[in-house]
């Protein structure tokens, strides 16, 4: 059994527990944990800023073992931006280190007075002075970090200044160019003063039938080899989705507005390619390394490298703010990336402050659609909560209810979270898995909208309901057992595998079908997280933002198409259904029980939540 | 060794490491990737032993444990002290050490047949043979 490190930073106090035998067999790890410690331990109302709220570091069962794409760590809290749970993952290779070094996950709690790092070093932990560290960015500081310790393989999490500002969006960066962007871990870990956790280990991963993995593993590195995608995926990792996306009419362009782009071919993955792109760069064990490594090569922005862009941040800064090149988007890519701010959220609010200034309702900004200069200004006045950054530093739904009237019409989140690249007006599956996404509005749980395309943009239809819950429950399996979906999602590594990595490692007889059974349950869980934390959250709460039922689609190939909210409700009351929660979607006491979750029902009973 | 499509993902560092101790360290293999991310250098390196002609690692080896066979470098663990001379010799930097390895970590070839050349996915590296 792994052991988790606890460390109190109000105390200075590290604690080192053993994992429970419930949080291995029924939340099997990454968000799994995460989920069950934050409902045991950060009580309802707590501010997610304040020292009561809790950074849970997880990784999982199959981080950093010899398998296609295995490495990946999850980042657990209450989020900032949406006030209840939130979750992040992040490739490269911190989860790695943090295993070789002797724990399988960090509980982060109370706040220190001072600046400080977290060194997890070979099977000891302790709180690091960071005073000459604050304000650096998240790359600078990474690099300042190793140089110290004179140990280019020590692994970092760091944030950025927007961290340290507490923007509610910003986010958490590993390995120099990979974050776990969303719903805001970044400013939770700044309020605690933490500017960065470095973990290095020396101990063997521990496997518990290591001729089995072999067997295992050799088949699944073979598949991804031959495959045709991986060749494409090295190449243009998702960047290859721009195009795609844009002749499927779903690239968010001009905060939503609409759903294709005229510069798309100028921000798109071949453009990438042959302009920008000097190299890969691959998370842990990975068989199809999609990271780009990219630089400008000519014209004012010359010099400028980063990893990235990825799909997300190419759509949600590149058409969504009506950018005008690649070189843009690598410039932008690598100020939100060293400020330490997430790309989706960030290019989001940018659109909405640039939407809200254009129809008179936002004073104080100045930028626009395609003013590079401007955008750059508006996030670093974000960054640093300057003028009107201090108020967008909270993200589009609180800005939107300040502003109130038809702000709140186009601030596209959902449940406080902006809503990722896949513009949905014509997708009503995705649109409903934006609606009940565990975090609020992101494709990780569900990337339903090929299956929108493969049976038909404008249906609504009950088996749309039943893929999303069955992409719910597989993707953030995912998200459990840490490693990446890619493999997976891309190249359909069937996941049989898993079942049989799974056994290999851990000597657990589980099939497939338990270990969709534990993804079932901690997504059940999270429901009732949100409950908790919102007694009177109803199905009101699962809807996509008004723009995407009242405006229809003003061009493409599904021009005069919006979302049909009669049609919606009904999907929505499918999908309830097919979950086993009551028509306000409220998981029923039946449900929990099966799924080992009564404990809940009392708790949530207190609140006057009455489940049925 | 094809240093510019190397995407540091370490399938080589595993491979190595389950084929000569059967367990799933990416710190104890004999190959080895660093990232560089600043404007001087963007590159992932891979660093492995390249055999260098007239080894200098064997000559700076105070206790002869070290031995050219022609075609890599023979590690005689009885007679090593873990004095790290050979790695300070060693002019790419491609001998490790762990701690529970009681002797320099520097590539065998997988005896003439080198598994990581077979697992990277980047095509990367390269075995020429001699």
């Amino acid at each position: 059994m792994g052991r988790i490190a606890r460390i109190d930073l109000t105390k200075r106090e590290v604690k080192v527990q053993e994992l429970t035998e419930e949080l291995v067999k029924l939340y099997i790890g990454g968000r799994g944990w995460g989920a069950k410690l934050l409902w045991d331990e950060v009580p309802r109302g707590v501010d997610p800023l304040s020292p009561q709220n809790k950074v849970v570091v997880a990784t999982g069962p199959l981080t950093g073992v010899y398998f296609p794409s295995t490495g990946k760590t999850t980042l657990c809290s209450k989020s900032p931006l949406t006030g209840s749970y939130g979750d992040s993952n992040v490739g490269g290779r911190f989860g790695v280190e943090l295993k070789q070094a002797g724990f399988d996950a960090l509980i982060i709690e109370g706040v220190s007075d001072k600046p400080v790092y977290i060194l997890v070093d070979d099977g000891r932990v302790s709180i690091e002075k960071a005073d000459h560290l604050w304000s650096m960015g998240s790359i600078e500081v990474e690099e300042e970090l190793k140089k110290e310790l004179k140990d280019r393989y020590a692994s970092c999490l760091t944030i950025g200044p927007a961290g340290e500002n507490l923007v509610h969006f910003a986010c958490v960066t590993s390995d120099y160019g990979r974050q776990a962007g969303r719903t805001g871990i970044g400013a939770v870990l700044g309020s605690k003063r933490v500017k960065a956790i470095v973990a290095r280990g020396f101990r063997d991963i521990p496997i518990f039938n290591v001729d089995a993995l072999l067997q295992v593993a050799q088949k699944a590195f073979r598949y991804c080899f031959n495959s045709e995608a991986q060749k494409m995926w090295i190449k243009q990792g998702t960047m290859q989705l721009i195009l795609w996306s844009n002749e499927n009419s779903a690239l968010p362009t001009r905060n939503m507005s609409e759903a294709v782009y005229e510069g798309a071919h100028k921000i798109s993955g071949d453009v990438m390619e042959s302009e920008v792109k000097v190299g890969n760069h691959g998370c842990f064990c990975c068989a199809m390394p999609c990271g780009q490594i990219t630089k400008v090569r000519r014209g004012r922005f010359a010099g400028v490298f980063v990893e990235g862009p990825e799909y997300e941040t190419a759509a949600m800064i590149g058409s969504n703010c009506a950018l005008n090149g690649i070189d843009e988007v690598v410039k932008l890519n690598r100020l939100c990336d060293e400020l330490g701010l997430d790309t989706i959220s960030t290019g989001s609010v940018v659109a909405f402050a640039i939407e809200c200034r254009r129809k008179g309702l936002l004073k104080g900004v100045e930028a626009d659609y395609g003013d590079v200069d401007g955008v750059i200004k508006l996030i670093e006045d974000i960054a640093y909560k300057r003028g009107v950054g201090k108020l967008l530093a909270q993200g589009t739904k609180k800005v939107a209810e300040q502003l109130g009237g038809e702000a709140l019409k186009i601030a596209m989140q959902v449940k406080g979270l902006e809503i990722s690249a896949y513009e949905s007006r014509a997708a009503p599956a995705m649109a409903l898995a934006y609606g009940t996404c565990d975090i609020g509005a992101h494709h990780n749980r569900a990337w339903a909208i090929t299956y929108d395309i493969k049976v038909g943009r404008s249906l609504y239809t009950p088996d749309k309901a039943k893929w999303v819950v069955y992409l719910q429950h597989v993707r953030s399996l995912f998200d459990m057992l840490t490693c990446c979906r890619l493999p997976w999602v891309e190249l359909s590594l069937p996941l049989e595998l898993y079942e049989e990595l799974y056994r290999a490692v851990t000597g657990m007889d589980y099939k497939l079908e338990d270990l969709l059974k534990a993804a079932e349950r901690v997504y059940n869980l999270t429901r009732c997280l949100w409950l908790r934390e919102y007694p009177h959250m109803d199905r009101s709460w699962d809807y996509p933002p008004p723009r995407w039922f009242e405006e229809p689609l003003p061009s493409g190939p599904f021009k005069g198409v919006k979302l049909d909210k009669q049609e919606y409700t009904k999907l929505l009351l499918e999908y309830y259904r097919v979950r086993g929660w009551d028509e306000l979607g409220r998981p029923t006491r039946k449900k929990l029980e099966e799924l080992e979750l009564g404990f809940v029902v009392s708790e949530l009973k207190r609140l006057g939540v009455d489940l049925k | 060794m094809h240093t510019e499509k190397c995407a540091a993902c370490g399938v080589c560092e595993l491979t190595c490491a389950l084929r000569h101790f059967k367990v799933n360290n990416p710190k104890k293999s004999m190959i080895r990737v660093e990232v560089h991310f600043s404007s001087e250098v963007l590159a992932n390196i891979p660093k492995v032993c390249g055999v260098c002609p007239d080894p200098p690692c064997v000559k700076a080896c105070p206790t002869g444990a070290l031995r050219f066979n022609g075609r890599w470098i023979e590690v005689n663990e009885d007679k090593c002290t873990l004095c790290k001379m050979c790695a300070e010799a060693c002019p790419n930097g491609s001998i490790f050490f762990h701690p529970e390895v009681k002797r320099p970590l520097i590539c065998d070839l997988c005896l003439g047949d080198p598994e990581c050349v077979k697992m990277c996915p980047m095509g990367a590296l390269e075995y020429r043979g001699h």
